[in-house]
């Protein structure tokens, strides 16, 4: 298959669960070593282990926030040390409260703004100052339709995936004289995202207006994912691709 | 895992200088392919004899009826379709050659310059796609080459980034009307590359390109066959999208 990772050192952020834990097993499958973080679910992450152990890998898992400076540098190091290099990042942790404007005080704004953004910024900016030295790598930031199109969705969830594209763009500009690539993948509804807490005739309307009518797997992202960043596509950079089924 | 997908591709203008390597990149994939070609009959010849089992059909896109003729043939000999790529195109109007260093000016072009590339770029998408689509019993992905020229503001000639543009049009309203039978519609639209079309880039044009590109390199005939290949053989979720190949312009 075009997308092997064979020889792949990838560091996942937020895979004690749903598309982070199919991202880890999904580059597993094409022969890629991975690692994650997770912050809290102890038992998910064990599940997770097991899932890419399952396909013949081993993993490794991290107790760290995105936001924990002295925690991810020690976690880079210890990577570092065991694999030489880290070839991926993929800044896929992020959280996301159901709230309408008049709720949302400024402490959600940001609890969402600070691991959904700048999480992935100050793990983009420590992943990247090792590649910017071995000229190469990827960062491929997990970004959502919500962030990207005009959809009725809570504000600093949106703000915060918007965020992502644009800094994607920014980092592109800046690093990819350094042979790095930046990418963001913004899917749709997923099998157990947010879509799990829409009311059914909200979840009824998207999928009206969803081209292929259905939301996505996490197995289809995870495809699509282990193919963005593998070798094989070396000139998408900067590149906000939606992934949605067409809405 | 998603169950491997059936791979019988059907590639409009395969014997171009992408074309051939997307037809090597789908081959590479497993997948059974047919090709069309125009002009390029040593160019075809030479791909059927590297690969044998490879279905190679001439094709004019625009004679009248002569598209869908070549699309029924491939899927006849396929035995069905479940992807079609387009990258039949012109870059400028045949027979005129702007002087060095410039490309075609607006003020230049007549009606029917610009209602031919239309015609070639954009009415034989159309055409091979309406052709397509009933051989796609099990659904399937159609895959459009458009262009960074339709995607940013770069100097280009205008009918051709019109024509590269109409085709973001038409992969978003196909992919709408197809999107419940289970087909995809995508455009990749590749900037300068290392060969074919990007030859007739004036120099000034490249220069800027990679002056303001995030890897200041062309990109390679490979790395744009690749991401085709993927979307024709691997995509399952990703429709209604047109994705640029510009090494972050």
């Amino acid at each position: 298959m075009a997308s092997s990772l064979s020889d792949k050192n990838i560091l996942v952020t937020g895979a004690s669960r749903g598309l982070g834990r199919a991202l880890c097993v999904g580059f597993a499958r094409q022969g890629a070593r991975v690692a994650f973080t997770y912050g809290r679910d102890d038992d998910g992450a064990a599940e997770t282990l097991a899932a890419v152990e399952a396909v013949g890998t081993a993993a490794r898992a991290f107790k760290v926030s995105v936001l924990d400076g002295p925690g991810t540098r020690k976690m880079l190091n210890e990577l570092d040390k065991d694999w030489g290099t880290l070839d991926v990042l993929v800044n896929n942790a992020g959280v996301n409260e159901n709230l309408p404007l008049a709720l949302l005080d400024e402490h959600d704004w940001d609890k969402v703004l600070d691991t959904n953004l700048k999480g992935a910024f100050l793990m983009a900016r420590a992943v990247l100052r090792l590649m910017i030295k071995r000229k190469s790598g990827v960062v491929l930031n997990i970004g959502s339709l919500a962030g990207a199109r005009m959809l009725e969705a809570p504000i600093h969830y949106c703000a915060s995936k918007a965020g992502l594209v644009g800094m994607t763009e920014a980092m592109a500009k800046e690093v990819g004289r350094h042979g790095i690539r930046l990418i963001c993948l913004a899917p749709g509804l997923l099998e157990d995202g947010m879509g799990r807490n829409l009311p059914p005739h909200r979840l009824e309307a998207y999928l009206h207006h969803c081209s292929l009518g259905r939301i996505g797997r996490y197995d289809e992202v995870a495809d699509f994912a282990a193919f963005l960043v593998s070798d094989a596509n070396g000139f998408m950079h900067g590149e906000t691709v939606i992934m949605d089924g067409g809405v | 895992m998603t169950a491997p997908l059936p791979r019988r591709v059907l590639v409009i203008g395969g014997s171009g200088t992408l074309g051939r390597v997307i037809v090597q990149d789908l081959l590479a994939e497993a997948a059974s392919v047919a090709f069309t070609w125009y002009l390029s009959k040593d160019r075809a010849d030479a791909l059927t004899a590297a690969h044998p089992g490879l279905t190679a059909l001439q094709l004019d896109v625009t004679v009248p009826g002569a598209v869908a003729t070549a699309v029924n043939a491939a899927a006849d000999a396929l035995g069905g379709l479940d992807a079609l790529v387009h990258c039949a195109a012109l870059a400028i109007t045949p027979g005129q050659s702007p002087p060095a260093g410039t490309y075609q000016k607006m003020a230049d072009l007549t009606a029917d310059d610009f209602a031919l590339l239309m015609q070639v770029n954009v009415q034989s998408a159309f055409l091979a796609a309406q052709a397509a689509v009933p051989h796609m019993t099990d659904g399937g992905n159609i895959v459009l080459l458009g262009s960074v020229d339709s995607v940013k503001p770069v100097p280009s000639p205008v009918h051709y980034a019109a024509s590269k543009a109409a085709l973001t049009g038409l992969a978003r309203a196909m992919a709408k009307e197809l999107g419940r039978a289970n087909v995809r519609v995508n455009v990749i639209a590749p900037a300068i590359l290392e060969a074919g079309m990007s030859e007739i880039v004036p120099d000034d044009t490249v220069q800027q390109f990679l002056k303001h590109s995030g890897f200041g390199r062309r990109g390679t005939l490979k790395e744009a066959a690749a991401v085709v290949a993927w979307f024709a053989v691997h995509n399952t979720y990703v429709t209604a999208q047109t994705v640029a190949l510009d090494g972050g312009l």
